[in-house]
């Protein structure tokens, strides 16, 4: 990254709402599957 | 012999012609400044109608219960977000957005993107070296 750029970065700050949204999305997505896997297991 | 008068006439072409050139000049920043808007505009458009497939996602699983599946829809829209990322990234990388507002908001929104999503959630055929370089080259 440039100098210049790396000035513009914001190091430290919390996330956006709009990624922590995404994030929280692809979580919820991952943990479905590991029910959806746990519920095949036992049937 | 020639008059102030003379002279006067002859300044005022000069003083238009001055103007004009001014007046182009910055009719051709603001153009440039609009253009990089868009640019970021329609990328940014772009990112949000890829998060909104997520429902989708959601659907499918419910509907499915296919894992398999699922997991190539997330790698899928993984992928995209961060073709479009790069994309943007190189823009800003190449100095095609320069405008330096513009580039306070860009930069940390990729960065976000970065330390939230790719470094979480990319796949290992994503983290190879030679994928998504300009993404990379801006956040590390």
């Amino acid at each position: 990254m440039s100098d210049e750029n790396k000035k513009k970065t914001k190091k430290g700050k919390s996330l956006s709402a709009s990624v922590v949204t995404l994030k929280n999305n692809i979580n919820k997505i991952k943990k479905k599957q590991v029910d959806n896997e746990s519920k095949s297991d036992t049937s | 012999m020639n008059t102030l008068l003379d002279y006067f006439i002859l300044l005022i072409p000069s003083i238009i012609a001055s103007i004009a050139v001014c007046y182009s000049v910055l009719t051709l920043k603001e153009f440039k400044k609009s253009q990089q808007f868009n640019m970021v505009n329609t990328i940014l458009g772009d990112i949000n109608e890829l998060e909104g497939e997520i429902p989708l996602i959601f659907q499918l699983q419910t509907d499915k219960k296919n894992n398999e599946q699922t997991d190539v829809s997330l790698s899928q829209l993984l992928s995209r977000l961060f073709n479009k990322l790069d994309w943007l990234s190189y823009l800003v990388n190449d100095n095609q957005i320069n405008d330096e507002s513009l580039k306070d908001y860009v930069i940390p929104t990729i960065q976000d993107y970065y330390n939230g999503i790719y470094t979480e959630y990319a796949t290992d055929d994503m983290k190879k070296e030679s994928e998504y370089k300009e993404f990379k080259k801006l956040c590390e």
